[in-house]
């Protein structure tokens, strides 16, 4: 069957929730021995800015699964999440439509013959500094229909609001 | 030989008469994993590297012994709880560990799920039941290994005040769907901040509705033990291994039932509850029976080089 696709690319470049203030709570692994603080100090650091955290990056993609499943109720859902974040993932993020991985590649390829619609939420947004991602995110959304070229618009709109430019 | 079991022992039970799951575990195996690792450190990707020449062997070993053709798997997930910063910085790569994989056959994990932490067997499992929905197929043997190894020799992963020593290692699980899935797997989430006891809260009020399981628990020390040990009200539970393995994050329930096999040989399908239950308070509870003919394989501990 032939499948549809409309995609996006953005990148984050400015802080996501501007003039909000936000809890500094970011936990780095705890650094005991001459051993730990060794092995830290080998891991070089994103020449990426860090413009959110935690918190505002699970927000981020609880948003978009928000909206996607508003726009598709029936969809299928893959979002590249790569580190457990030190604090609860928002409970729409775990819904049973939604597996978060840490590479997507394998499950895009299986998923995308047979979830209608598919989409993928690939972000590498920098966390925090040994984060070696590029600020990038990714949406690709697969169907078994014709999309409208503005299909992904809504996505689109929540991420321009939130600092991601094009 | 009479099988520990708290508040009642297996052969009291005439399983015969209980209601069923129709999860069968056709089998486990665990290979303990040595710590430290490596008297020194090792580059991160090389590490990974020898932990797939012991998963690879590992699971071709089960699905050998449990007599299952290899094309019956179609998906596999690795699932870890505490490997992740190899990922976050890019030492290693997923598709380079999948692709070293792929040498021990197309069966071998091809996904990596870490975000559940030690419930992420589950979450994988749900995922899977849901791929055989959309694809419209009855999901007949699911296959999932878990991976926990302090590949950096971080202290915290070896001892810390949330659940004191860890253990690590690779465990593998084979499960076989009889008959469609009605409500085998509870998986879920707590929402207030203290995710164990309400993961306790969960296990009590399913296995109110599973009528003979035993509960296989993850390992804790003794003041969660105890907490459990109230939450549960007397509910039959597998003993907590935690004095002799740690907490071996989601590989826990698994270890407790492949040594309560070994311990205690199966003569008749005995019911449990594999439950897991992540820090963020993620859970997972799979309601399955495991026969005379599940294999059980407790490997040496992995050599080093």
């Amino acid at each position: 069957m032939t499948k549809h696709l409309q995609q996006y690319c953005g990148t984050l470049i400015r802080m996501p929730f501007a003039h909000k203030p936000s809890i500094s709570e970011a936990q780095m692994l705890p650094l005991t021995t001459d051993s730990d603080f060794a092995v830290f100090a080998d891991f070089t650091s994103s020449p990426y800015p860090v413009l959110l955290n935690v918190r505002e990056h699970y927000q981020i993609l609880s948003d978009l699964v928000a909206e996607a499943q508003l726009c598709w109720p029936d969809i299928t859902i893959v979002v590249r999440i790569s580190m457990p974040g030190a604090m609860r993932i928002p409970a729409n993020l775990l819904a049973d439509n939604v597996l978060l991985l840490e590479d997507l590649a394998t499950e895009e390829q299986k998923l995308v013959a047979m979830a209608n619609p598919l989409l993928v939420i690939e972000d590498r947004f920098t966390r925090i500094e040994i984060d070696k991602n590029d600020n990038s995110i990714s949406l690709r959304l697969y169907s078994n229909e014709i999309l409208p070229t503005d299909a992904l618009q809504s996505l689109i709109t929540y991420l321009d609001q939130r600092g991601v430019a094009k | 030989m009479s099988t520990s079991v708290k508040g009642q022992t297996v052969e009291d039970k005439n399983l015969k008469d209980q209601t069923v799951s129709n999860l069968v575990v056709k089998g486990i195996a665990f290979t303990p994993l040595p710590q430290p690792l490596f008297d020194q450190l090792r580059p991160v990707d090389e590490v990974m590297s020898l932990l797939v020449k012991s998963l690879g062997p590992q699971v071709n070993q089960l699905i050998e012994q449990t007599g299952i053709p290899v094309t019956e798997f179609d998906r596999h997930f690795l699932c870890s709880t505490m490997i992740e910063l190899p990922f976050t910085t890019q030492s290693v790569k997923w598709q380079d560990i999948a692709a070293q994989l792929k040498e021990y056959g197309d069966h071998q994990p091809d996904t990596f799920v870490n975000a559940y932490e030690c419930a992420s067997w589950g979450y994988s499992l749900r995922h899977y039941l849901k791929q055989a929905e959309l694809e419209q197929r009855n999901a007949k043997y699911m296959i999932v290994s878990i991976m926990d190894a302090n590949v950096y020799n971080f202290e915290f992963w070896r001892y810390n005040e949330h659940w004191e020593h860890s253990g690590f290692g690779i465990t593998t699980v084979i499960l076989e769907v009889e008959a469609p899935l009605t409500d085998e797997m509870t998986i879920g989430s707590a929402v207030t901040h203290n995710g164990v006891a309400e993961f306790a809260t969960v296990v009590r009020r399913t296995m109110i509705k599973k009528p003979g399981a035993v509960v296989a628990l993850p390992f804790f020390p003794v003041n969660v033990q105890m907490m459990f040990e109230k939450l549960l009200r007397g509910q039959p539970s597998l003993p907590d291994l935690h004095a002799s393995y740690g907490h071996c994050f989601g590989s826990d329930p698994w270890l407790s039932l492949l040594i309560h096999g070994q311990n205690s040989k199966i003569e008749q399908p005995q019911r449990f509850m594999a439950c897991s239950v992540a820090l963020n308070g993620y859970y997972a509870i799979a309601d399955l029976m495991m026969t005379p003919d599940t294999v059980l394989i407790k490997n040496k501990e992995w050599q080093r080089d």
